[in-house]
């Protein structure tokens, strides 16, 4: 084969492989950063970050290495904004002479995604502009989607480039040459079908595919069936070098008033079914707090009826309080959409995440006595009570457990259940204890460090065998 | 003479055991390895990408360099080359050190500038500290690997075992140690980032994990280079001196 | 003859691998000119010609060629030496031309391509020359073989089982090349093979190996003369007069006639020397062939290590 085919050849492979890579690397966000404001929010008429180099404190652009790839970016605000997006020069611009050359412009967005492209690897700020009478609160978060252009365009320069030179390499140059070309196209016949294959390949996709899960009704529903959660304080602090642990206690209740409990030993917050009916629990929804001082004792309790499948909690004189996330439907998939307040004309929904960012499951055993597969849920979007919500709202959410759908710990915040009580808030628990059957603990095996450990005896096996059967045909 | 000769039996290995399928098939593992474990973290140009990004390279990269010097050393001895390059005026020294140094040198060409895309990638400085090091940190790598696997080839003798043991023991060595071991491949290019990174630039690559002593660096460095010498060296003095093909 | 006439020279070699015994105090001598090298499969002869090439150490003894230590001073002995082994291993994506480029560049051929060319004419690979070895026959790969073991003129060229594979018409272009390199060049072979009636064509010295020890080793003609059947021929104007009186002789073992010839096996040659042409002139029958016929290589073989 001719030097020039095999640089052909080589170029076609290079230019493939550049390309497979490229797709593959398109389904995956990158970026996903977010930036907003804080306590007082962006005054009326004012830019962020300004221009005014004059400022004692220089402002700064924070820079973000953007890919070239489309880009989302999810603006939330109480009123309206304008976003520029600005590349280094645009940046150094701005600060240094208050000029605006965007690349890309969005004026007037409120709660709204917007996209746009960027072309070229490099860093990239972000300006924020309050044109309203209201100061601005606003959160932005931008992640990218696609394929990354440049290394598109690269992969394919390459692949063309090297097919011209392969091709070129088979130009005869005389009647002496002609068999030398032919052997050189069955060569090439098996690399253009290689390239044709790879081509049709179809892009892959690491989309979540998820079945909304049939279990609505948990099935673990049962007159009698309770969950306690112990809200114990474990504050510790130092008094002149020495760890004291802190047992006080201020509860919040909704109509502004709050307690404090002193030298408290024992915070239960705890719900038992009394009543089941076939689309409607009745539950005992009880809070009480133990304290070393009878006057700081506490406890209140009321009962409410949740439904079973949409988990709406109202009195029982029928008023509606709102929805309980101390259940999610359970055994969900990864990306399910899970309903987190159904209250009409408000709705919030989140997804579900059930793999950690290294695609293990996620296991909890912060609230058990052994570890149990979980869930947690994020993207939450909606209203409640005729506001936004966001992650925030939740507190971040807490963690369920996978097979019953269960709350088993981290933050739970302004849950129906709470309200119920006329509780305001409760901190995070330490640990819940429960008369559900909440399946085999999960053996978490690292497959990683098992996988290692046979494969250096599976070498060392190996090696130790092909000397011995060696040996022994010596022998004979 | 000798010199001619030597670059000649280096050509003649690359003919033999680089040919275009496998030399294509190399170059496409690099590309591919180099860029399929992305890392879309935060938004900076930080040079954590490189260690985020380096697990697959390592990965390919070993089971490759190491099927590569498997083939060529246990593979020419089952095969019956070696036996006849032996009968040729050739030293086994000669024949020893071109075989690594030609196959070294073409695994390390493509391996090391490949890699290197990561500084267009992920926007990084060219030629910077922290591209050198983690060019080091893949060069011990690739040290380690073919002396283990030329290692294991002296003893066996067989080209699908040799490649089947190196791998084993390579990947398996890796799962056993963790990512920020400091024997494992990952581990040791984390202690040349958060290390010369620290004393450098005064700043932690990655700020959640503690400082690394120089010692530990060292520990980190020495121990392929010294793998790498014991093995190799024991194996050119076996292959010259006691080795019997038949 | 002495050691000093030989140019490769095993004073009791043994190797063993393991148990294995492969060679039991070799002593092969082969001098200048073309050797054969002969033994059954197992007999030794390829663990031999690897200790002669420096690729296996022997366990005992030394071997010496061109009075070189064989495990010692290999290369000194490799760089005069050519060789073709019984398996050919040559790297399958190689062209033949691109092969034997290689060899030459290794050897230090000069005017290389001259030589290439010389010798793929030679071995009838000419048209096959830019086409990729593991496309070859197997015959084809013995001629590769061969012309890259003659490529360098060595001095001594080991081969082994040449002409296994090829057609008789190939064996006898082989077996020219290999007298002709012989004569002109001053070649010295030493040849490994089975083919036993190759060997009569070509060699002057002939070395039979059986069990791991040499059993017999000595210029060809001597060995035939040692091992032949004692067989004379006679041809008289009246064979059948003469074969009468013959029958009653007390030397004669065995006689027949056969297309006018009397053949006899005798028991006493001496007396047979003197008494047949006395026979004859008292029948007055004239005499005109009296010889005795010499042992084939392979009556030698089956007398050395064959019996066993």
């Amino acid at each position: 084969m001719k030097c020039l085919t095999k640089a052909g050849i080589l170029l076609i492979v290079i230019g493939l492989s550049f390309l497979v890579s490229t797709l593959y690397r398109s389904t995956s966000e990158s970026g996903n950063f977010g930036f907003g404001t804080f306590a007082a929010g962006l005054a009326p008429k004012a830019w962020s970050p300004e221009w005014n180099t004059s400022h004692p404190y220089a402002p700064r652009f924070n820079k973000y290495f953007l890919l070239p790839r489309e880009h989302r970016m999810d603006v939330k605000t109480n009123t309206i904004i304008d976003v520029y997006v600005l590349d280094p020069e645009g940046a150094h611009l701005w600060l240094a002479e208050g000029k605006l050359e965007p690349i890309v412009s969005f004026e007037g967005v409120r709660q709204q995604v917007v996209t746009f492209n960027i072309y070229n690897r490099d860093d990239y700020s972000f300006l924020v502009h309050n044109p309203s009478a209201d100061a601005a609160e606003y959160d932005l978060s931008v992640s990218g989607y696609g394929i990354e252009t440049d290394l598109l365009y690269s992969s394919l320069i390459i692949t063309v480039f090297g097919a011209v030179v392969t091709l070129v390499s088979f130009i005869p140059r005389g009647s002496g040459r002609r068999k030398q070309s032919l052997v050189n196209k069955k060569a090439v016949l098996p690399a253009a079908v290689l390239a044709i294959l790879i081509l049709s390949l179809p892009t892959a996709s690491c989309a979540a595919q998820f079945q909304a899960s049939s279990i609505l009704a948990p099935s673990w529903m049962k007159e009698g069936t309770y969950v306690n959660y112990d809200f114990t304080p474990m504050g510790r602090s130092y008094s002149n070098g020495v760890l004291e642990t802190s047992q006080e206690l201020t509860v919040f209740f909704l109509n502004g008033s709050r307690i404090e409990c002193r030298n408290v030993t024992s915070v239960i917050f705890r719900w038992e079914c009394t009543d089941l009916k076939e689309n409607m629990a009745t539950l005992d929804v009880s809070y009480s707090v133990t304290s070393d001082l009878a006057s700081d004792n506490f406890y209140t309790s009321t009962l409410v009826d949740v439904g079973i499948a949409n988990r709406r909690v109202s009195f029982q004189d029928g008023t509606l309080i709102g929805t309980t996330n101390f259940w999610l439907p359970s055994s969900p998939a990864e990306g399910q959409e899970v309903t987190l307040w159904d209250v009409p004309p408000d709705k919030a929904t989140a997804t579900v995440k059930t793999k950690e960012l290294n695609g293990e499951d996620i296991f909890t055993g912060q609230t058990l006595e052994e570890p149990q597969r979980s869930f947690m849920f994020q993207n939450i979007t909606g209203t409640m009570n005729g506001e936004e919500v966001n992650i925030g709202t939740f507190w971040g959410g807490g963690m369920y457990e996978y097979d019953t759908g269960l709350y088993v710990g981290g933050p739970i915040r302004r849950d129906s259940l709470f309200t119920a009580l006329g509780i305001d808030n409760l901190d995070i628990p330490n640990y819940m204890t429960t008369n559900i059957d909440m399946g085999p603990a999960k053996i978490v095996i690292n497959w990683g460090y098992v996988l290692g450990l046979a494969a250096i005896v599976g070498s060392i096996v190996v090696v130790v065998a092909v000397l011995l059967i060696k040996r022994r045909r010596q022998r004979r | 003479m000798a010199q001619h000769k030597f670059l000649g039996l280096m050509r003649w290995e690359l003919e033999e055991n680089l040919s275009l399928p496998l030399l294509a098939f190399l170059v496409a593992s690099a590309i591919i390895a180099t860029l399929i474990n992305y890392t879309f973290g935060p938004p900076y140009r930080e040079y954590t990408h490189l260690y985020f990004s380096s697990g697959t390279v390592f990965l390919i990269s070993s089971l490759a360099t190491g099927a590569f010097f498997a083939r060529s050393y246990a593979g020419s001895i089952g095969r019956g080359t070696t036996k006849i390059m032996l009968s040729y005026p050739i030293k086994r020294s000669q024949l020893f050190l071109s075989k690594f140094t030609a196959l070294f040198l073409v695994i390390s060409a493509i391996y090391l500038p490949v890699f290197c895309v990561h500084v267009y990638v992920d926007g990084l400085v060219a030629f910077g500290l922290m591209i050198l090091l983690s060019l080091f940190g893949l060069l011990l790598q690739l040290m380690l690997t073919c002396s283990v696997a030329v290692g294991i080839s002296m003893v066996t003798k067989s080209e699908v075992v040799s490649i089947l043991a190196t791998v084993l023991l390579l990947f398996g060595l890796d799962s056993v140690l963790g990512m920020w071991d400091i024997l494992s491949a990952q581990g040791r290019l984390f202690h040349l980032l958060q290390y010369f990174g620290n004393e450098l630039y005064d700043t932690l690559p990655f700020g959640g994990r503690d400082t690394v002593t120089a010692n530990e660096t060292m520990l980190a460095v020495l121990v392929p280079i010294v793998v790498f010498v014991v093995l190799i060296v024991g194996s050119f003095v076996y292959f010259t001196r006691f080795m019997e093909v038949d | 003859m002495s050691n000093n006439t030989f140019i490769v020279n095993t004073d009791n070699v043994s190797k063993c691998f393991g148990k294995n015994l492969a060679l039991n105090e070799l002593n092969l001598h082969v001098p200048k000119g073309i050797t054969g090298f002969v033994g059954r499969n197992g007999a030794g002869k390829t663990t031999a010609i690897g200790i002669l090439l420096g690729l296996l150490k022997p366990t005992s003894g030394k071997a010496t060629v061109f009075g070189l230590d064989s495990w010692n001073d290999s290369f000194k002995i490799r760089c005069r030496l050519g060789v073709m082994h019984e398996i050919n291993a040559y790297p399958g994506n190689f062209s033949a031309k691109r092969y034997l480029e290689h060899v030459a560049r290794i050897y230090g051929v000069s005017k290389a391509e001259e030589r290439i060319n010389a010798q793929l004419k030679d071995v009838d690979l000419w048209d096959a020359r830019e086409k990729p070895i593991k496309t070859y026959s197997a015959g084809m790969i013995r001629r590769l073989g061969l012309a890259q073991a003659l490529i360098s003129y060595p001095e001594l060229v080991i081969l082994d089982e040449p002409t296994a594979n090829i057609d008789p018409i190939g064996r006898a272009t082989f077996l020219g090349i290999i007298k002709r390199m012989n004569k002109e060049q001053g070649t010295d072979f030493l040849i490994s093979t089975h083919i036993l009636s190759d060997l009569e064509k070509v060699c002057s010295w002939l070395s039979i190996i059986d069990a791991g020890k040499i059993v017999e080793q000595a210029p060809i003609d001597d060995l035939a003369a040692k091992y032949s059947a004692n067989t004379y021929k006679i041809v008289v104007s009246d064979p059948q007069l003469l074969v009468e009186k013959l029958k009653t002789a007390e030397f004669m073992q065995k006689v027949w006639i056969e297309n006018d010839t009397i053949y006899c096996q005798v028991n006493d040659a001496d007396r047979f020397y003197t008494e047949v042409p006395k026979i004859a002139g008292n029948l007055k029958l004239q005499l005109k062939t009296f010889q005795l016929m010499l042992g084939t290589i392979d009556e030698i073989y089956a007398k050395t290590a064959g019996g066993n």
